[in-house]
């Protein structure tokens, strides 16, 4: 398990190196001049290549992806398009405030998801697996953008009990938190559901029914023991993805994370923010994938073994 | 257990007709769902012929009435008729992104499965790299380098809906390519463009057209957040996400043209959703759970 861990690791490093060439590559077709952008409508032509070698943006692409992977050999990301900042330090703040919220949006997901998941398989195919699992659908099929603007409208707008954006209290979590769950809650039952059934019809479980074992103790013991891989699994990955994917979430609520830095960077073509950033979704998806196989070990000892 | 379950060749002539669909509800109310959402929206405007884009702004902000059955916008445009029209534009980047992606990925899958090498490091080396980046980053990434408009935005989604599409049929082919009767028909002398037509195509096709159900929903989903961005279709074209973000700064006064496209959304991406699982649980039972 253990070498398995390390070749998919290797596997990763090297996804993640072609991906961000690609990337890098691509976006500098992107229609749109950094330089022209930064300079403002009344940069002339002489101002806008000023810029344009500073930014070190008139060297040939190859030049640029060179000097690139060597400067982030040495820890160096380059400054931000925008605003002149290192891009490390910028993205290091945004990081902190993305893993609060998706930390808590997390939570919220897999404490109702969970146990949805468990009931809607034990009481499969009767009402509450119905509509535990229409729940799921809706969930996965809500527009998030669209939610976000309700829960605005409603408790913001119209209640006046929450704020509709911005950091400042806990309160400000409630709605982002809330938007960003809704969105996961889907999958997770899914996931559950799917694994405990799956548990439930093996012939352990059986054996032990037939024994006289108490069910809690068999659900307990025998069924979510060994059915928390494949969710363990789904919910690393999904981590690793919403941290990115609260793009909308993070840009609806003026949340001053990674995704919102993402939206900015791509409107003002802020290369070297748009390529370090894709960096870091890049490995925060590897790491989460490998703490989600680490988990998986600890949970499963069969997994040790192989 | 009634006489239909305790044998499958009887059963009503209704049953008989709708065979395996009746046996997943799921499927079926996503298929009604989306067969509503299809006549909504293109026979729809063939009934209300009002213009979507006819402005009077005498009639901005009108109620529900019989002249405007779903109220006028701030410009005075009528909702009923940009609903339907703006739907269209949805589905239109829905199916025409999903079809790009099918095109593209089932080829690129199927060719690097049979031919194997070079071809096929590169090929899923690349569909692995684009999975390394979250679904939303890759849209908004290739909607900034494909620019604004309708067709840069079915362009990118289909870019990004490629991967998927890819990695399925490439591990599909790859199961038939195992199976004693693909190599019997090799050994007997099978041309490649046979095997692929006759052997690979009908098998892989279901399990692409549960992916492909799937997808459309997700990608009207994806479409429309990056048209309220402004990162795709621009106005005053409808479509149901730059409908949301119009409707954003009214909302205090006409909530009914925040809520009517969003829920318009949920009901076609329910749909989506549900026909392509029950596409699933029709026509291949042991695919289900994957």
């Amino acid at each position: 398990m253990l070498t398995q861990v390390l070749k998919t690791l290797a596997h990763s490093v090297i996804s993640l190196f072609l991906l961000f060439t690609f990337v890098f590559f691509m976006i500098r077709i992107m229609p749109g001049d950094p330089a022209r952008l930064l300079g403002g409508a009344g940069a002339s032509d002489y101002d806008v290549q000023t810029l344009r070698e500073s930014l070190g943006l008139d060297r040939s692409v190859m030049e640029q992806f060179l000097i690139f992977v060597r400067n982030v050999a040495q820890g160096d990301f380059g400054r931000s398009i925008q605003t002149g900042q290192p891009v490390g330090a910028e993205i290091l703040t945004a990081l902190a405030w993305s893993f609060s919220l998706v930390t808590a949006a997390m939570l919220l997901a897999i404490a109702f998801a969970v146990p949805a998941g468990v009931v809607a398989a034990v009481k499969r195919n009767r009402l509450p697996d119905i509509s535990l699992t229409s729940i799921a659908v809706a969930s996965t099929s809500l527009p998030a953008f669209w939610l976000a603007l309700i829960l605005i409208e409603v408790f913001s707008v119209n209640l006046r009990l929450l704020p509709s954006g911005g950091t400042g209290d806990l309160r400000n979590y409630i709605l982002p938190t809330v938007v960003l769950a809704a969105t996961q809650v889907g999958l997770i039952t899914r996931m559950t559901r799917a694994s405990v059934v799956e548990v439930l019809t093996a012939d352990y479980v059986r054996t032990a029914r037939a024994k006289g074992v108490h069910p809690y103790r068999i659900l307990l013991r025998h069924v979510l023991v060994n059915a928390a891989a494949p969710t363990v699994t789904v919910v690393g990955l999904q981590t690793g993805l919403v941290l990115a994917g609260s793009i909308v979430t993070e840009t609806i609520f003026n949340w001053p994370g990674v995704g919102r830095l993402l939206i900015r960077a791509v409107q003002a073509r802020d290369y070297p923010m748009i390529q370090a950033l894709i960096l870091v979704f890049g490995v925060a998806m590897v790491t989460f994938n490998l703490l989600a196989d680490l988990l998986n070990m600890l949970i499963d000892p069969r997994l040790r073994k192989k | 257990m009634t006489d239909a379950a305790t044998h499958p060749t009887a059963g009503s002539t209704w049953s008989r007709i709708v065979g395996p669909f009746g046996k997943s509800i799921s499927g079926t109310v996503g298929a009604i769902l989306v067969l509503i959402v299809l006549v909504f929206v293109f026979i729809g405007p063939l009934v209300w012929t009002v213009d979507p884009n006819a402005q009077n702004l005498i009639d901005s902000f009108l109620a529900f009435s019989s002249a405007h059955p779903l109220g006028t916008d701030d410009q005075g445009r009528d909702t009923l008729a940009r609903m339907m029209v703006g739907g269209r534009t949805s589905l239109l980047i829905g199916f025409g992104s999903m079809s790009l992606g099918l095109v593209l990925g089932a080829t690129a899958g199927i060719v690097a499965a049979l031919r194997g090498g070079i071809a096929e490091t590169l090929v899923m080396r690349f569909v692995d790299a684009l999975l390394a980046l979250p679904g939303i980053v890759q849209a908004v990434i290739f909607a900034a380098i494909f620019g604004r408009g309708l067709g840069p935005l079915i362009i990118a989604l289909g870019i990004y809906s490629l991967p998927i599409f890819a990695r399925v049929s490439y591990t599909m082919t790859r199961q038939v390519i195992g199976h004693d009767y693909f190599n019997a028909a090799i050994i007997l002398g099978a041309s490649k463009t046979r095997a692929v037509f006759i052997h690979i195509l009908p098998n892989i096709a279901t399990a692409i057209m549960a992916v492909a159900t799937l997808r459309i929903g997700s990608n009207i989903l994806t479409g429309a957040a990056l048209n309220f961005f402004g990162l795709g279709v621009q106005p005053p074209s409808p479509e149901w996400g730059l409908m949301i973000a119009d409707a954003r700064q009214f909302s205090w006064q006409t909530p009914e043209l925040l809520i009517l496209p969003g829920i318009a959304l949920f009901i076609t991406s329910i749909g989506f959703n549900l026909l392509g699982d029950g596409i699933r649980d029709w026509f291949d039972p042991k695919l289900r759970n994957t």
